[in-house]
């Protein structure tokens, strides 16, 4: 159990969720993504077109949430839009597989 | 995927030592467990679990394991603490919650004194809530999230307080479906709040929620 697991475990369920739902995003946050130090959590954002879809998704990355310390979000893009979360709190979009911010910055990038 | 109790174990004591502003060292004792050694004060002895739902025997396994372990802490962030769990825990004085929490007791350690005490604030701010209400008989906490809240008057009610800083639709859902169902929920945190979904989501589970105490305390004296 470490972080390169973590991060295997986190691209693989992006993947899945990428093919399973459409128009759907991924984003980082927090210490794990933003801090160069330590992370107490991985969170995550999870934006998707309805409830539907977000259930499906809760359902789908059960793994990440039940063996890792994840916090994961999931809002709808109406949610998203009202709240305007991804600037407040300064989200990364996590595309295609393992993210390309990997290795260059936050705790995410300690081995 | 099955991991062992070292594992487990490994990976939260390496959290535990990027703490580096307040952690000199870890140090593995048993399986279940590992010290954090600070320069201020006495080694705290911390046991690990890694399980979605706590019961009272994994707690009991692990403290057969390391029966001096000051706080125990479970990986998964959203892992449930069941009543039998939290029950046995506050019967033997030692502290609990995720990684998140450990670390908080860590860093806000001011005294000598070890961490069976710690409490997380939006615990402690949400049990304080219910308690000072001029209604309540008695309260049983059911998980870690939910206390059934006897009243003087009225039926006892099925009470959930998240902490969620932005309370959507989908995570009252996941709450439920994992923590089991309430009929009240109370969003705690007061700098956000729930969304209109996430009303819309409560009430078709016919779950009352609230994010204002007034009205929250209101409801509590109604029949």
């Amino acid at each position: 159990m470490s972080v390169p697991q973590l991060l295997q475990c986190l691209a693989k369920v992006i993947e899945l969720t990428e093919a399973s739902v459409s128009n759907a995003r991924w984003f980082g946050f927090g210490s794990f993504f933003l801090s160069t130090k330590h992370f107490s959590d991985v969170d995550l954002l999870f934006v998707c077109a309805t409830q539907e879809d977000g259930i499906l998704i809760h359902q789908l990355c059960r793994e990440l949430w039940t063996e890792w310390p994840v916090d994961l979000l999931i809002m709808t893009e109406a949610e998203e839009a009202n709240t305007s979360f991804i600037v407040k709190w300064g989200c990364i979009p996590l595309i295609g597989g393992i993210p390309h911010w990997r290795g260059s910055q936050g705790a995410c990038g300690l081995p | 995927m099955a991991r062992s109790p070292q594992d487990n174990t490994n990976f939260a004591s390496s959290m535990i030592a990027r703490m580096t502003e307040a952690v000199q060292r870890v140090e593995i004792v048993t399986p279940y467990s590992f010290l954090v050694h600070t320069e201020k004060f006495p080694p705290a002895r911390v046991g690990v679990l890694s399980i979605n739902k706590v019961e009272a025997s994994d707690v009991q396994r692990l403290l057969d394991a390391d029966p001096r372990v000051e706080f125990i802490a479970n990986i998964p962030k959203v892992g449930v603490w069941q009543g039998s769990a939290i029950h046995l825990l506050q019967e033997k004085g030692i502290a609990f919650g995720p990684v998140k929490h450990l670390m908080g007791a860590i860093s806000g350690r001011r005294d000598e004194e070890p961490l069976n005490d710690y409490e997380h604030a939006e615990t402690k701010y949400f049990k304080t809530i219910l308690s000072q209400h001029k209604n309540l008989h008695h309260l049983v906490r059911v998980t870690d999230l939910i206390y059934e809240f006897h009243r003087k008057n009225g039926e006892p009610l099925l009470i959930a307080g998240l902490n969620d800083y932005e309370l959507t639709g989908v995570m009252i859902r996941a709450a439920v479906a994992q923590h089991g169902h309430a009929s009240i929920i109370f969003a705690t945190n007061p700098n956000g709040g729930p969304t209109p979904e996430a009303y819309d989501a409560a009430n078709s589970m016919g779950i009352e929620l609230y994010d204002q105490r007034n009205d929250f305390y209101r409801r509590l004296h109604t029949p």
